[in-house]
């Protein structure tokens, strides 16, 4: 045995950002003191994988092997952290000791942490991995990844080390080609709940204007009006995730390294507050962590008290709302992050918040009310399409909340927006885009508006004093109330409709 | 309604063809002798003659009827000549005695008692409902003219109203083209017969007019064009309009006529401000000294011809959920919201009244809640 290196090598992955890289890992046995080293720049979480990996391989009925064990981890300029690393390591060990027979040249992969008695455990960015993995001999990975698979994969999954039953790895390595097709359906009549925005019709259509269409949403009202029960309605009145946005979705959950790998992903609907940090917003350039605005990606991003937030805060809303994505460079490199949300945005309409009430009095003076609404920039409005006042319900409108089911209406609803989604599908598949609400242009052809149409649009933006952008606005939010009678042609109604929802602030 | 009318044409016949002019016609109605244009033909000349002597005439009234009865069998040739000719070019007439007769025309002298037609007839129940608005200027005018000719036409048509011209060239011919162009209606009055094209530039014009518009003439089939009668055709012009729109006149324009027959009338008359040091604009700078109104914006003549139109039609249908929402708003302000639970009408019908209401200036949005504008 002496002055023998016993070398063995095998593949893991391992994810940065939202980028899974494929890593080699190598084990040299060489005589010597019993030792055991890890190297290639890792920290502790990963040095001291070989306490777990001597414990379980005992105790599955493999020996570990006496000798200097040296492990390297390449490329070895990248830092490295996890516990994904024990089972490629442990192995790795089999194999260079003999315990396990590869042919030469065939590519192995596994990843997964071990616990002292064997058993194999999933770690989070297992999805993110498993995506980058292309072409490899064989593929081993624990039992509880398996559901977390966003792309296609011939793998076995494990979940002890005794399933490696015999030596010869070909005798007992089963493939699966299974992509688990999971309905990404969320429960029926979750999220929606009607009863606080019946009686204000106009907040209710918004709502379903803002949801078919992708239009930003701003909701001004007094407390407790029912703005918060506006904001989470929307992302359940959307239809479930497709298997496209499904996977944007769990790639950004892994990222963040989410313990919670069971839940089947839904439409995200994210809540924040103004006492928010610009880190959680935006994420850790220095730990590639998704932020808040990631984590809405595909989904709903709700600002509660918009106008309490400080001005940088609210600057930084700009930069996903304008790009949908966003940028970190760590080490040189940049990394780009999701965020393409539905912004919907809720506040005071001054600082008392009574402004639109009919029974209370606002007390704010005209100064106090314009300089609390100055603090939304114009750039920042200008990326919102729909405005919409709101009150509490009292007198007649009481008698409106009884009106109809919610069931019947949450049905009624989903199946419009519904079809209103597979509508602009249709018509922006050549421009690389799904919305009206992300449309920029106003072309007459595409939106199918005549010049009667346009003309009166024209109309009421130079009544308005609007901007070409407003013009635009105007044209899609009309084009959204056609999508949703199902009309292919525009009409003038639908562009006083959508006046209804115009800027005024 | 449709059609022609024999009695029509021999009214005509004996109008253009004997000595029974406008004073002999003034004569026999003043002295009753004569009730309706039915009268007037040749089987009631005839009539007529047997018993003048019931009547009080003057000679040379007595004179004419004499003359004309001599010719009996001409006027009937004539007739039958004009009702070949109508059937030919699809013309009919229309005559005091048909409903759809202009009705500003019942109210004024002097104003013919059938007139030709071509081209869509209901067009007259528009004038009538919505309103109509003479717009008339030089044949030479400037761009500056021609630009607010089309702007203006593009808005007052956009309300519906009826434009009114006489096909010449330039302003009168844009007024028409803007028209046709923006889906409206329009008539054209012809200094000639209306199977007759002047000038013949703008045949296109004459061709679109009788497929979307009208074509109007007090002049029988065949007439050709006399100089002598243009400002006559623009007696009718101005007759037919609720309003007058001077887009550009020169200082001895024929235009000039027709604001002088609408002033007469008692209508409204528009000038568009214009270039003084120019000559071609003379006139119409004129007219604006002598107090004519200055054409400034669209709506102060949209409301003119409404307001003119509210003393003889009154529209039942459209206008009640405007005011009815108006008269809701008046009690106290109130927000969409609430405007759609007290009124229990549909949400896309509210939407668009509140929008229209805001265009017009009549409501706007203040706290969250609709109010109705103070205007000064």
């Amino acid at each position: 045995m002496a002055g023998r290196v016993r070398l063995a090598k095998l593949y893991t992955g391992y994810t940065e950002g939202l980028t899974g890289r494929i890593y080699e890992i190598e084990t040299a046995i060489t005589p010597g003191i019993p030792y055991f080293d890890v190297i290639g720049k890792c920290d502790p979480s990963v040095k001291e994988s070989g306490g777990r990996i001597k414990a379980a391989l005992i105790s599955s009925g493999f020996t570990f092997p006496k000798g200097r064990i040296t492990v390297s981890i390449s490329p070895a300029y990248v830092k490295k952290s996890g516990s994904s690393f024990d089972l490629p390591i442990a192995l790795c060990i089999l194999i260079a000791s003999g315990q396990l027979k590869v042919e030469e040249g065939k590519k192995i992969y596994a990843e997964g942490e071990l616990s002292l008695d064997g058993q194999i455990k999933g770690t989070p960015g297992a999805g993110l991995r498993l995506a980058a993995v292309s072409s490899c001999d064989y593929c081993l990975i624990p039992q509880d990844e398996t559901r977390r698979l966003i792309s296609d994969l011939s793998y076995m999954p494990l979940s002890h080390l005794k399933d490696i039953s015999e030596i010869n790895i070909d005798s007992w390595y089963t493939p699966q080609n299974s992509f688990p097709t999971v309905s990404y359906e969320a429960d029926e009549e979750s999220f929606v709940d009607y009863s606080e925005i019946k009686g204000q019709p106009k907040a209710l259509r918004s709502v379903l204007i803002a949801a078919s269409g992708w239009h930003n949403l701003l909701l001004l009202g007094s407390p407790g009006c029912g703005k918060s029960s506006c904001g989470r309605m929307i992302s359940g009145l959307m239809p479930p995730l497709s298997v496209r946005e499904a996977s944007s979705v769990i790639r950004i959950n892994e990222a963040l390294g989410s313990e919670d790998i069971k839940t089947i992903p839904v439409r995200p609907s994210v809540y924040i507050h103004p006492g928010i940090t610009p880190t959680r917003l935006m994420g850790s350039s220095n730990k590639l962590i998704p932020g808040e605005f990631s984590l809405a990606d595909q989904g709903v991003l709700f600002a509660d008290e918009l106008c309490e937030y400080k001005t940088e805060i609210l600057d930084l809303l700009r930069i996903p709302m304008e790009e949908h994505k966003l940028k970190h460079i760590k080490d040189g490199i940049s990394y780009e992050f999701p965020a393409d949300f539905l912004f919907v945005g809720a506040g005071n309409p001054c600082r008392c918040g009574l402004l639109y009430e009919t029974d209370e009095v606002c007390t704010c003076t005209p100064a106090v009310r314009k300089r609390y609404l100055g603090r939304l920039s114009g750039p920042l409005l200008d990326r919102i399409d729909l405005y919409c006042e709101m009150r509490s319900i009292k007198g007649e409108d009481l008698k409106k909340i009884t009106d109809k089911q919610n069931r019947d209406m949450n049905r009624e609803l989903k199946d419009k927006v519904r079809s209103c989604w597979q509508m602009q599908e249709e018509r922006y598949k050549n421009l690389g885009m799904r919305f009206n609400g992300r449309y920029e242009g106003a072309d007459s052809e595409l939106l199918r508006a005549d010049s009667s149409v346009v003309d009166y649009a024209a109309e009421v933006a130079q009544k308005a004093g609007f901007s070409a952008r407003g013009f635009c606005k105007l044209m899609r939010v009309g084009r959204t109330i056609a999508d949703l009678d199902q009309r292919l042609d525009m009409k003038a109604d639908d562009i006083s409709e959508a006046a209804v929802y115009r800027r005024r602030i | 309604m449709s059609g022609v009318n024999i009695s029509d044409l021999e009214y005509t016949a004996i109008r253009f063809n004997t000595g029974i002019n406008s004073r002999v016609m003034s004569d026999l109605y003043s002295q009753g002798a004569v009730n309706s244009i039915r009268d007037l033909t040749a089987d009631g000349l005839l009539k007529l003659k047997a018993n003048m002597s019931e009547y009080n005439l003057q000679p040379k009234t007595r004179e004419a009827i004499e003359n004309a009865c001599k010719s009996d069998s001409r006027i009937r040739e004539i007739a039958n000549e004009y009702k070949d000719s109508l059937e030919k070019n699809g013309i009919y007439t229309i005559s005091e005695n048909d409903d759809d007769y202009p009705y500003l025309w019942r109210c004024l002298s002097g104003m013919p008692k059938v007139v030709f037609a071509k081209g869509k007839r209901e067009i007259l129940v528009q004038c009538h409902k919505k309103g109509a608005c003479s717009v008339v200027g030089t044949r030479k005018p400037t761009q500056y003219a021609m630009y607010a000719t089309e702007e203006f036409t593009k808005e007052i048509v956009k309300a519906g109203v009826v434009t009114v011209s006489g096909m010449a060239l330039g302003i009168d011919r844009k007024a028409h083209e803007t028209t046709l162009d923006s889906m409206g209606s329009t008539v054209a009055f012809m200094p000639c017969g209306p199977d007759i094209i002047y000038p013949y530039q703008n045949k296109d014009i004459y061709d679109r007019l009788v497929e979307n518009g009208l074509i109007l003439s007090e002049m029988p089939p065949g007439r050709e064009v006399i100089k002598q009668y243009f400002p006559a055709r623009n007696r009718l012009i101005a007759g037919l309009g609720d309003v007058t729109l001077i887009m550009e006149a020169g200082q001895y324009s024929g235009t000039l006529h027709t604001a002088s027959f609408a002033a007469n009338q008692g209508k409204d008359v528009f000038v568009l401000p214009n270039n003084i040091y120019s000559d071609n604009c003379r006139g119409g700078l004129m007219l604006l000294r002598d107090g004519a109104e200055v054409l400034l914006d669209s709506e102060s003549v949209i409301d003119r011809i409404r307001e003119n139109v509210s003393y003889r039609y009154e529209e039942e249908v459209v206008e009640d959920i405007y005011s009815k929402i108006k008269d809701l708003i008046s009690i106290r302000p109130m927000s969409l919201d609430e405007i759609i639970n007290i009124t229990g009408d549909k949400y896309d019908l509210i939407t668009k009244v509140l929008t229209d209401l805001e265009l017009q200036g009549d409501v706007q949005l203040r706290r969250g809640k609709y109010i109705l504008t103070i205007r000064s």
